[in-house]
């Protein structure tokens, strides 16, 4: 082979790689996307916080997260997912490896929570604010 | 470098890679604008205020014993311990409400604030970065209470 066809050869090969890496890298930025677990952070903090906010003390509510556990589990993360922080009136949702969303509740109560993974519930426990 | 027709042999690479950063472009902010999309919780979190603050003057249609006292609010009476609202909370994090109560038409004592003041004028203006608010009315006996409450917490990704 010439040194003509050899540069031919060489810049396709150059050209191919580039184009598949920027097929890859479209795929796993849709993909990633596509997972919605931003979004499902969001909700769920959100649906979280409304819930805490309109409890009153002595109630004790069950929600079902199915979802979160799924899409945590399909983004390999095996951190916490839910973590309600009863000094800061706060609650963070992480579904993926980063900070995850916080969203704030207003309701003056002591939230007393446990993640059932086996049955992929939250469970919600509401007593006294002892701080007041 | 130029054939006959004088064009570079690499414009045809040059053009490709020019649509492959106007797709990858396209693409990138169509996403982030669909997933960016906020679920607005803010005028379900006012009502959920207003009731707390109902909850506190409104006693089977009587105002609650404990809370007037001749022309002022009794003393020791505090809205936050009453309602069960959080002050640092409704103080910091994009909460309002303003409490007024009339006896007979005559304003009792100054009114009760909370959260941004800044509220008090957003409540009243349209547009989707200012507060969702809500206003009731109670006519408790010769006692009017006018209850503002609003809500602009937006969530925040950390």
């Amino acid at each position: 082979m010439n040194k003509r066809g050899q540069d031919l050869i060489n810049e396709n090969v150059v050209f191919t790689i580039i184009v598949v890496v920027f097929i890859v890298a479209l795929f796993i930025f849709i993909s990633r996307s596509g997972s919605q677990a931003t979004l499902y952070e969001q909700t769920y903090a959100k649906e979280i916080a409304l819930i805490i906010d309109r409890a009153e003390v002595g109630m004790e509510i069950e929600l079902e997260m199915f979802d979160a556990f799924k899409l945590a589990r399909k983004n390999n993360f095996e951190g916490r997912i839910v973590n309600i922080d009863n000094g800061a009136n706060q609650v963070n949702i992480r579904l993926y490896d980063a900070k995850g969303y916080d969203f704030y509740y207003f309701n003056d109560i002591d939230v007393v929570w446990d993640l059932d993974v086996d049955n992929r519930l939250l469970i919600l426990k509401f007593a006294e604010n002892v701080d007041v | 470098m130029f054939n006959k027709k004088g064009y570079s042999r690499f414009a045809h690479s040059a053009i490709m890679f020019f649509w492959m950063a106007v797709i990858a472009i396209v693409l990138s902010i169509a996403v982030s604008v669909f997933y960016s999309q906020e679920i607005d919780v803010r005028e379900i979190e006012a009502s959920l205020i207003m009731d707390k603050i109902v909850d506190v003057f409104d006693d089977s249609g009587l105002l609650r014993e404990g809370i007037i006292c001749g022309d002022e609010y009794c003393e020791g009476f505090n809205i936050y311990r009453e309602s069960g609202l959080d002050f640092e909370v409704i103080r910091n994090q994009g909460f309002y409400f303003k409490i007024e109560v009339f006896d007979d038409g005559n304003i009792v004592d100054n009114p009760i604030f909370g959260g941004l003041s800044s509220y008090n004028v957003e409540c009243g203006l349209e547009g989707k970065n200012f507060p969702r608010c809500i206003n009731k009315v109670l006519e408790l006996e010769n006692y009017r209470v006018e209850i503002v409450t609003g809500s602009n917490q937006r969530g925040e990704r950390v």
